[in-house]
Parts: structure tokens; C-alpha cells; sequence
């Protein structure tokens, strides 16, 4: 599905990725770890095209996608999330998801101005899709107000239903239980679950450990730019050493 | 939600086919601020597309104004064409004006475009005093010909304001329209976030160079009809930077986020030094003797407007809703903070 080789990038002197190759396979759900500026959400930006690295390339199913702009990749199946949400603040909740169903995009500037039958039929199309994401991630009750009014759970769950609503073949989550609380991260990974029973193969960053190991199939572990571990989440919890030169003793969860 | 949009409608229509009357027989006075008003709605709507909807502040509107003015009467005046032949090719020279100034301009972000726009509208203003062979230099561009047909000439104010305003009345309905469309919510996702923008799969870049050069269309064509439409002569000084920050105020005035509201701000604007005429007469100074007061006064209630109503006119009369007091509150705090 998705293959990286020999990919290098540095920002002035500071080598963020050093010849990092890895490959994710058609229905798979992969984890990404390793301690702060280990170059995970830089891998991630080289992924999606918002940086173009030094040298070494992308593939996504076997079609290089190194150097194309973010919203081609977007187009292409490759959907991303982002740490701090970023949802948009001058759109309603529904309208949020609204504009990320693809068949939208059909409808440009004269066919938005002069309205004809198909246009109304495309438009009618996306609002009921787009509820449907919505009800998906139970934010219904919701849906017309101003994503500003949201807590930080519920945003992160728009940002969710915006990124499944493109109808992804691979989606790519930078932190997605970052600043949730319990339930809210319960309800997370019970839809990180669903969608990718959907057949979506699905590429996490993750801090939460536990939940990591919990829904991973396969992790691969960072560290100063270089992946220095890859393997199951059987394999990754028996190397204690490891995980604890990183993270730490204090993590129970590992224990 | 149909019912209020008609009614709207019919009281917007009914408003604009009265004035005329009212100013002319009613108040016995000039019909020259209502027609200007028709011009100010193009310009100010077209903008509030580019500024309020896609939040791209380009302070050189009044440059696209200009390119149609004088394109449709340089054509008119030194190759004798019609106005049927004048007004769309001279929209036609706004659009590819729009295309070669938003291409470059476009890739730049917040401030920097800003003053890329003004500096292009500045420089477009030279052109127009410069390139005196063609434009007539700073006297500018007289005697030019109203619009003709069959045997009717288009000559009386009554009937520049009535060709104006049906255009501006399209204008407003077509934008509106936009503004709702699944393409208006593109511009408001840009608006919000750029990047993000990008991966739900907008071509940000694209979508951005569209609605500069259809909002320069609008400035152009109606750049043509003032030719043909209004003074019968044209000058530089008309398409000034001081007219675009003049259009800014007006959607600024009108809540930045919203079609209606720049139309509103639009006519409150263009009648504002009318109102200061009035005001002058009753305490019995001739206000309209100091130097630049409209400029002054524009000013303060551009302030005054950002201090106090981000949400613009509508907001005071308890029409938008909180959803939009908080857009144009973020569009505000995003010209400060890139």
C-alpha cells in the first residue's frame, strides 16, 4: 500500500529523518512511536507532500507520490489528520464534512452560481453523506452550530468524520487521543476500529501506549530520526529495555 | 427559509425600483449618490467574495475598476466600437488582468498580499496618468458615448440607474448564490485553515486564482458600465487606493462574512457624504469645504466598526447569528496574527 525507501530530510543542520524505509501493507493498522522529535510528524508531512524531503521517495501503491502537492495526494486515497485538529472555524459543524466529501468538488464556481438539477442533486448527495459521517461519530445533535462551541474531544472527532468522509484507502492519525480524556479516547478507539473493519488501511502516531498496543497490528518505533524498531505489539511490550530508555519507567501500562 | 429569502427579495427590488423617485421628486435631489451606490454594491459584494469569503485582503480593487473603465472607453473613444462591443471585451481585459496580477500575487499570504495588491493598484493608477496617448493622462478620457438602442439613447440619469442597479441586483443574487454554493464553502475552508484546506483535497492555490479573477470580472464590468453609465468622462484620480480602501470599509461595515451586509455597508458608504452635507447644512457650515472630511470620516468608522461590531451592520440589528459574530471575529484576529 504505502512504501517508503531511504527517506532523508533535514531542517538546517538538525537531521530530523535519517534513511528511514518502511512499508505498510493493504488493510493493515501500523503504529508510530518514539519520544518527541523522533521525526514522527515530519514523516508524516514528507508522506502527505507538505514537505518534500532531501532525498529517498514515497510510494502509494506502487505510484510515486514524493513530490506531488498535499491536496493530489489527498485525492489519491492518502488522508491525514492533524495534531491540533484544525478544523474550520468559518464552517458549521456538517458543512465541515461537507466540503471533504469528494463528489462535492464537482460543483466549481459557475455550478455554483447557476443551479441546475444536477447540481441540486450532488448537493442534497453530500448533505445526507455528510450526516451520516456525522451520526457515525455522534456529533448529530451538534451538527448546525459553529465548530467553535465543541469541546476538544468532540473537534477531534469532526476531524475524524472530515478525514473518513473523503472515503480514504489509507488514513494517517498524528495523535488522535492528544488531549482527551478517558471516555472520549474509549470512543476514539472504538472508531479508529470500525473504520478500519471498513477495509481502511490505517497508519497512527500515537502517545497513549496503551491504546496503541491495544489496537495495533504492527509497530514501528523512531528514535532521532532513525527506526530503530519494528514489530508486534507482543514483541514491542517484551522489549522493556528498549521502551523504558525512551518513555521512561513510570508507564504502568507497559508493565 | 425560501419565504424569507423572496421577501428579502421583494422589499431589496422594491427599495431599488423607488429610490429614484423618492430622491428626485420627493427630496428634490440629485440622483447621482444613488447611482454611484449601484457601482459601490459591485465593487464592494465582488470583494466581500475575495476578503470575506476566502479571507485573501487585497487592498487593489479599485485597479480592476479602473482596467474596465478604461478599456471600455478607450475602445469606445479611439476605435469608435459600441458599448454592446465595449462592455464585453472590456470584462473580457479585466479577467485576463485578474489572471496575470492573482498568479503571482496569490502565492503570497496575509500582509504580504495585501501590500503586493496595493502596490499593483498603485501602479496601475500610474499607468493610467502615464500612458497618455492611450488614456488621455491625467485629464483622462471625456465625451464618452452612452449606451444606444435602436433609436433610444441611454442618456438620463433615470436610466443609468436603472441599468446600473439591475446589474448590481444580479450581481448580489449570483454571489449570494456562490456563497452558499459547495464552492463558497471551499473559500470559507481556506479562509479557516489553508493546509487543512489541502487535505481534504481543495486545490487551494486554484481555487483562490478562480475567485480572484471572477471578482475581478465584477469589478471590471462594472469599471465598463461606469464608463458608459455615469459622468461620460473618466480620470485617474477616480481609481485610486483611496477607492479600494473606501471598498474595504464598506464590507468591513458590512460584517465581512456576509453578501447582504456589503451590499448595506455599500449604500451606507456612498450616501455617508450626503449625510454629512445635511448635517453641515443644519448647524450651517459648509462641511464638505474641509479638506478630505469623508476620507476622515471613513476612517473613524472603519474603526469604530472594528473596535466595537466585528460582526458589522447586520450583527446590530440582531440578524447574524453567534455562529457568524465568531467568523468575523476570527477573520479579524487572523489579519493581526498571520
Amino acid at each position: 500500500m504505502l512504501q517508503i525507501r531511504e527517506v532523508f530530510h533535514r531542517f538546517g543542520g538538525l537531521i530530523a529523518l535519517n534513511n528511514v524505509s518502511l512499508e505498510i501493507n493493504q488493510g493493515e493498522l501500523v503504529g508510530l512511536m518514539g519520544p518527541n522529535g523522533a521525526g514522527k510528524t515530519t514523516l508524516f508531512n514528507i508522506i502527505t507532500g507538505f514537505i518534500s524531503p532531501v532525498s529517498g521517495s514515497v510510494y502509494l501503491e506502487g505510484e510515486e507520490i514524493t513530490h506531488l502537492s498535499p491536496h493530489v495526494i489527498t485525492q489519491k486515497g492518502l488522508v491525514r489528520t492533524f495534531q491540533d485538529v484544525r478544523v474550520f472555524e468559518h464552517l458549521t459543524v456538517v458543512e465541515n464534512v461537507e466540503v471533504a466529501i469528494p463528489e462535492g468538488r464537482g460543483i466549481g464556481l459557475l455550478g455554483g452560481i447557476f443551479s441546475t438539477l444536477k447540481t441540486k442533486f450532488i448537493k442534497e448527495f453530500v448533505k445526507e453523506k455528510a450526516m451520516e459521517y456525522i451520526r457515525m461519530v455522534g456529533l448529530s445533535s451538534v451538527a448546525e452550530k459553529s465548530p467553535d462551541s465543541l469541546t476538544f474531544g468532540q473537534q477531534r472527532l469532526l476531524g475524524i468524520a472530515r478525514a473518513i468522509a473523503l472515503r480514504p484507502k489509507m488514513l494517517l492519525l498524528d495523535e488522535p487521543s492528544a488531549g482527551l480524556n478517558q471516555d472520549e479516547t474509549i470512543i476514539l478507539s472504538e472508531v479508529i476500529r470500525k473504520i478500519h473493519l471498513k477495509g481502511v488501511t490505517i497508519f497512527i502516531i500515537e502517545h497513549d501506549i496503551g491504546m496503541l498496543l491495544d489496537l495495533a497490528q504492527r509497530i514501528i518505533v523512531l528514535d532521532r530520526g532513525k527506526k530503530i524498531m519494528e514489530g508486534t505489539p507482543e514483541k514491542i511490550r517484551g522489549e522493556k529495555s528498549v521502551i523504558e530508555a525512551y518513555f521512561g519507567k513510570k508507564r504502568k501500562c507497559l508493565v | 427559509m425560501r419565504k424569507t429569502f423572496l421577501l428579502k427579495w421583494a422589499v431589496f427590488i422594491g427599495v431599488v425600483l423607488t429610490a429614484p423617485f423618492i430622491f428626485e421628486y420627493l427630496l428634490s435631489y440629485s440622483l447621482e449618490p444613488i447611482l454611484q451606490a449601484g457601482f459601490f454594491v459591485m465593487l464592494s459584494v465582488s470583494l466581500a467574495l475575495l476578503v470575506g469569503l476566502a479571507g485573501q485582503i487585497s487592498l487593489g480593487h479599485a485597479a480592476f475598476f479602473g482596467i474596465g473603465a478604461y478599456a471600455a472607453a478607450i475602445l469606445a473613444v479611439k476605435f469608435n466600437l459600441s458599448p454592446f462591443l465595449t462592455i464585453p471585451v472590456g470584462t473580457l481585459i479585466g479577467a485576463v488582468a485578474g489572471f496575470l496580477i492573482g498568479y503571482p500575487v496569490l502565492k503570497l499570504k496575509s500582509y504580504y498580499l495585501s501590500l503586493a495588491t496595493l502596490g499593483v493598484g498603485m501602479a496601475i493608477q500610474e499607468f493610467f496618468k502615464a500612458a497618455d496617448p492611450l488614456t488621455g493622462g491625467e485629464i483622462g478620457l471625456y465625451n464618452l458615448p452612452n449606451i444606444k438602442l435602436g433609436g433610444f439613447e441611454f442618456s438620463s440619469s433615470f436610466s443609468h440607474y436603472y441599468i446600473v442597479w439591475s446589474f448590481a441586483l444580479l450581481t448580489v443574487f449570483f454571489c449570494e448564490f456562490l456563497s452558499r454554493s459547495p464552492f463558497g464553502s471551499r473559500l470559507r475552508a481556506i479562509h479557516s485553515d489553508e493546509e487543512a484546506a489541502e487535505c481534504v483535497g481543495i486545490d487551494v492555490f486554484k481555487t483562490k486564482l478562480k475567485i480572484f479573477i471572477f471578482s475581478s470580472v465584477i469589478a471590471a464590468f462594472a469599471g465598463t458600465l461606469f464608463t458608459h453609465c455615469s459622468y461620460g468622462s473618466i480620470e485617474p484620480g477616480e481609481f485610486s487606493v483611496t477607492l479600494s480602501i473606501k471598498i474595504i470599509t464598506m464590507v468591513v461595515i458590512g460584517g465581512m462574512y456576509s453578501i447582504y451586509g456589503a451590499v448595506i455597508g455599500a449604500v451606507v458608504i456612498s450616501l455617508l457624504p450626503e449625510l454629512i452635507r445635511l448635517i453641515g447644512s443644519f448647524a450651517s457650515i459648509d462641511l464638505t469645504q474641509v479638506t478630505h472630511i469623508e476620507d476622515v470620516i471613513f476612517g473613524i468608522v472603519l474603526v469604530i466598526f472594528i473596535i466595537f461590531t466585528p460582526g458589522g451592520i447586520l450583527k446590530i440589528r440582531g440578524e447574524s447569528n453567534n455562529a457568524a459574530d465568531k467568523r468575523s471575529f476570527s477573520s479579524l484576529r487572523r489579519v493581526n496574527s498571520p
